[in-house]
């Protein structure tokens, strides 16, 4: 449990699960999970979490959960991964971008903060994540 | 050899289709986990007690895929199964993962708060998609003593119902399970649950006419013609010869059996996988008896020869349009003035005087939202008898208008107000983009009009002062700093037995059209929103607005752009220099190129100068369109195309005719506002739902306001008065809602179908690359190794995501994460560079860079079902 799992992990344990024949439905797994980090619960919705993304790797949910759990526990390089992984897989998730380049900037990737900084102002329209994407990318040197 | 299809799962046999029977009116059931349940303890949640279902353990014998079939159930099983299910792997480290989430699972359930408010997505294939309203199939005894409903929809999981109550219940004939909208809550083992509940109805809705189109389907092993466009599906059995399946025919119904009359399209020929496209999106070609009613009656009585009408029948209106088009939505005459300045009139159906509330008409315009448009057919908005004859503006021909009236200055500036006017024009000429670009360009002299006749020496003149003021707005809008990236106006097209991607070489005269357009919709925008007639009058509207990217979003693309440049070893001179406005810096993009590299780094760069735009909206109040640089926008120019033309233009001839009577001095101005509310209810609610005769014979009177003749204003501007005199009290909070809610629903019908006809052309775009790469793959969709390698230049990266602009054919590919990783699961692509570059992380490095405006080579890899897919050739 203390180990993280990165998107490689999860694929690899998905490829044994389906070796085995076993198809698993993530989708109540992440809707748990969620239920969990509502509540606070951030080991239980890490958990559940990552019992969905070894069920379904693609699952842009789920990865972003595992994002927010170990954000939570303070595992910043697992969650800036799985947020990374996240917004990969679901280019519309602007939440799991901004907290990626949250956590870039926090993990010293400042330029890789920058890039998705930029990408999500000129996606996004959102007043309120533009807002807040345009304060990160003023830390991060957005000279006017 | 083409690529293979997915094709319609058969369903399981069953007996004969039989005759429909007069039956009890519902049943509940509901969708069964595939689980299954064995659930005791019902109880009602808000609904009467339902039957407590049979289990589910799905059908022997079926070959239907086991998807999901409930969108909002909380099911904490279904969860616990999940995680047994990973717990029981033989795998050590799977097992320890399982283990873990059963663990979680507990805490959260002991703490009794496992809840799953979240809206499950149910996921089919490739496709997420929430339950539908209705879910048609047909009933049939599936065992001793168990009854199954067997969706037509074959994504979805048959579900067995309570076989007493089912016994009133027809078999094997298409019925309806209609979502009630409601939730059951039930125990099952000391949890709450929850399921959507579904009634069973005797049939299945009608089509709402006696000949529709439809596919031949076989579902439950029987020949079923399926009303195609329809939504909810409906099945109707096929009686006497039956064309092969997945046959697009036409039908005629013969007691609610159907009877294929002709042949539309073979299986698998474009035109039938273009209807397989409208089909999966829903759109409705079907109009309602009542709606056919309607148009029949307006063809009767077409009120060309209304005394209200501006006579403009002499004046030489043209149309220019897409060649074969028939709904004529605009027309323009255009004069030059004196002092060189310019009139331009441009015309538009008016819809508005047809398409009134209360009508079948305006409500199935209100549920489409638009007319949609796919290679080699369009499925309207409005009856083609409307939208195609009555309504539309076509040439050599007398209709109804709305008249925009614009004057410009010489160096094109609008000069005052707009003026409005409902008037009967004659238009002399519909041509054509491509012809008038060629006449203009002096290529090509239009030898005749769509519909066969010379072209008049007035249109002639006309095109001459179109294309000065059209040259004169393109500088105009220039000076406002638009950005106007290079047009490659491509259509879809069906060639023979495939699709093909092909210019319409319009882009000269359909630009210039473009600026009319512009400043018709302008005109309208301003003259429902500002009133200098009667002052603080509040009209509601529907603008266009587009939302100026922040600041920050600037200073990212220049950042962006100084990358590209550099990193491709471009010259400084392509960069966007410091002082030069946005719009300066394409227009100088689209000089810079030397050779085909170049040209292509050109595009790519005035692709990047774009994307920081978001989507426009329709919105309730006038914003910045910050695309055109305007204050006010609006959508006035396709009215029989769009329900938001319909809507602004009742609300603007509404407002026109009271500005009208009070210029008259027939009105007064106190008058007149304290009128207008009401005015708005009678041109938005049908009158009929006033709750009392006196109040329909008032809202009668203020709508008689609108049509009114010039001779007529003053007699009815009295009985306007007159009505206002007579104890007229503010309008109630239900009319008041009822005004807002037609507003409401026109801007959100707008938005949404700008959603949908995107993945319309989505769906079109995916059948044209189907053809064009078929070859690729050789017909086997897993051939990849194969196909010929492609080359191209990236066009813009995002996280997990890669453009590439091919360079034949000139089409542009997206790449997702799964295609860039090519089996490599750990592998994530992450932005880097200011978001010029998509940099590689986990799994094996690699050296070759995926930088914007850089060469690559893709090559097709394998055909998932639902479209081609492309990897990266390192």
């Amino acid at each position: 449990m203390t180990q993280p799992l990165t998107p490689a992990d999860a694929g690899a344990l998905h490829a044994r699960l389906r070796a085995e024949g076993k198809t698993i439905d993530a989708l109540p797994l992440v809707a748990a999970a969620v239920t969990a980090a509502r509540l606070e619960r951030h080991e239980d919705a890490l958990a559940l979490a990552r019992a969905a993304v070894v069920a379904e790797p693609q699952n842009a949910r789920a990865w972003a959960l595992i994002g927010q759990a170990s954000e939570a526990r303070g595992a910043l390089e697992e969650a800036r991964t799985a947020y990374e992984h996240a917004c990969s897989l679901d280019g519309h998730d602007f939440g799991a971008a901004l907290a990626a380049a949250r956590l870039q900037q926090r993990t010293g990737q400042h330029g890789r903060a920058r890039a998705l900084c930029g990408f999500i102002l000129a996606r996004t329209s959102s007043p309120d994540v533009r807002q807040q994407t345009s304060e990160l990318l003023g830390t991060l040197g957005d000279a006017a | 050899m083409s690529i293979e299809r997915t094709r319609r799962a058969p369903r399981v046999p069953v007996s004969p289709v039989g005759t429909p029977a007069v039956v009890e009116p519902t049943i509940t059931t509901r969708t069964a986990p595939a689980s299954g349940v064995a659930g005791t303890g019902w109880s009602a949640d808000g609904v009467d007690s339902g039957p407590r279902p049979s289990s589910n353990a799905g059908t022997p014998g079926t070959s239907l895929p086991a998807a999901t079939t409930h969108a909002e159930v909380t099911d904490p099983a279904r969860a616990r199964d999940a995680a047994a299910g990973l717990a029981s792997s033989s795998d050590p480290a799977v097992r320890a993962v399982g283990e873990d989430a059963q663990t979680a699972l507990a805490r959260v359930q002991k703490a009794g708060q496992l809840e799953i408010p979240i809206r499950l997505q149910v996921t089919t294939g490739k496709n997420n998609r929430s339950l539908p309203l209705d879910v048609p199939g047909i009933l049939r005894e599936s065992a001793p003593g168990r009854v199954t409903f067997y969706p037509a929809d074959e994504s979805l999981r048959p579900f067995d119902v309570d076989s007493a109550q089912a016994a009133h219940l027809p078999r094997d004939v298409p019925v309806n399970a209609r979502s009630s909208k409601k939730s059951l809550t039930f125990d099952e083992g000391g949890v709450t649950q929850k399921a959507s509940l579904y009634v069973v109805q005797k049939a299945a809705p009608g089509v709402g006419a006696q000949q529709f189109t439809a596919v031949v389907d076989l579902v439950g092993g029987a020949p079923h013609a399926r009303a195609l466009g329809v939504s909810p599906p409906v099945l109707f059995p096929i009686q006497g010869a039956v064309p092969a399946e997945g046959t697009v025919v036409s039908v005629q119904l013969t007691s609610e059996k159907a009877v294929v009359s002709g042949e539309i399209a073979a299986p698998g020929t474009p035109k039938a996988r273009v209807w397989e496209v409208a089909d999966a999106q829903r759109l409705d070609a079907i109009f309602s008896p009542r709606a056919l009613e309607e148009t029949a009656a307006i063809q009767q009585a077409p009120g060309f020869d209304d005394a209200a009408l501006l006579d403009l029948t002499q004046k030489p209106f043209f149309a220019i349009d897409n060649p074969g088009s028939k709904d004529i939505d605009q027309a323009m005459y255009l004069e030059k003035t004196p002092d060189g300045g310019f009139v331009l009139s441009y015309a538009l159906a008016d819809a508005a005087y047809y398409i009134k509330p209360g009508l079948a008409l305006f409500d199935e315009a209100m549920e489409r939202g638009s007319s949609y448009y796919l290679p080699g057919m369009s499925v309207p908005m409005l009856p083609p008898a409307l939208s195609d004859g009555v309504i539309s503006l076509n040439a050599h021909e007398t209709h109804r208008a709305m008249i925009l009236k614009v004057r410009l200055d010489k160096n094109g500036m609008v000069q005052g107000e707009p003026e409005v006017q409902r008037a009967r024009i004659h238009s002399q000429a519909q041509l054509t983009y491509a012809g008038v670009s060629a006449e203009l360009k002096g290529q090509g002299r239009i030898a005749a009009d769509e519909r066969g006749h010379a072209v008049p020496q007035a249109v002639r003149e006309q095109l001459l002062i179109f294309q000065e003021l059209g040259g004169k707005r393109q500088e105009q809008a220039r000076q406002r700093g638009v950005v106007e990236p290079a047009r490659f106006d491509t259509e879809i097209r069906v060639r023979g037995n495939a699709f093909s991607l092909e210019d319409t070489k319009a882009d000269y005269a359909s630009a210039l059209n473009a600026e009319m357009s512009i400043l018709a919709n302008v005109a309208g925008a301003q003259a429902t929103a500002i009133s200098t007639v009667i002052p603080g009058l509040e009209v509601p509207g529907i603008y266009k607005t587009h939302a100026q990217p922040p600041p920050s979003a600037f200073r990212a693309l220049r950042r962006q752009l100084d990358v590209t440049v550099e990193q491709n070893g471009m010259p400084a001179v392509w960069k966007w220099q410091k002082e030069e406005t946005l719009s300066a810096y394409v227009e100088r993009l689209k000089t810079l190129p030397t050779d085909a590299r170049s040209a292509r780094f050109s595009i790519v760069l005035q692709g990047l100068t774009v994307r920081i735009n978001s989507p426009a909206q329709f919105e309730g109040q006038p914003a910045i369109h910050s695309g055109l640089q305007l204050s006010h926008y609006g959508r006035f120019t396709a009215p029989m195309r769009e329900q938001v033309g319909v809507v602004s233009h009742a609300v603007l001839f509404a407002k026109t005719a009271l500005e009208n009577a009070v210029r008259g001095g027939h009105l007064d101005i106190a008058t007149a506002q304290k009128v207008w509310p009401h005015l708005l209810l009678a041109t938005l609610v049908d009158p009929n739902t006033a709750p009392d005769p006196a109040r329909r014979a008032a809202l009668a009177t203020f709508a008689a306001l609108v049509g009114a003749a010039p001779s007529e204003l003053a007699a009815r501007s009295a009985a306007v008065a007159a009505a206002a005199n007579n104890g007229l009290t503010d309008l109630s909070e239900a009319e008041k809602r009822s005004v807002d809610g037609v507003m409401k629903r026109a801007k959100d019908t707008g938005n949404l179908s700008k959603q949908r006809q995107g993945q319309v052309e989505g769906a079109a775009r995916k059948l044209l690359f189907d053809d064009l790469f078929q070859k690729d793959l050789g017909g086997n969709p897993e051939a990849g190794h194969k196909a010929p390698v492609r080359e191209g230049t990236i066009a813009q990266v995002a996280p997990g995501k890669l453009y590439v602009l091919l360079d034949e054919p000139d089409v542009e590919l997206r790449l997702n994460l799964e295609d860039l990783q090519a089996g490599e699961a750990g592998a994530n692509y992450v932005l880097d560079q200011d978001a010029a570059e998509l940099v590689k992380t986990g799994g094996e490095p690699t050296s070759s860079r995926l930088l914007v405006g850089a060469r690559i080579k893709v090559k097709a890899s394998h055909h998932d079902g639902d479209r081609l897919r492309f990897s990266v050739v390192r």
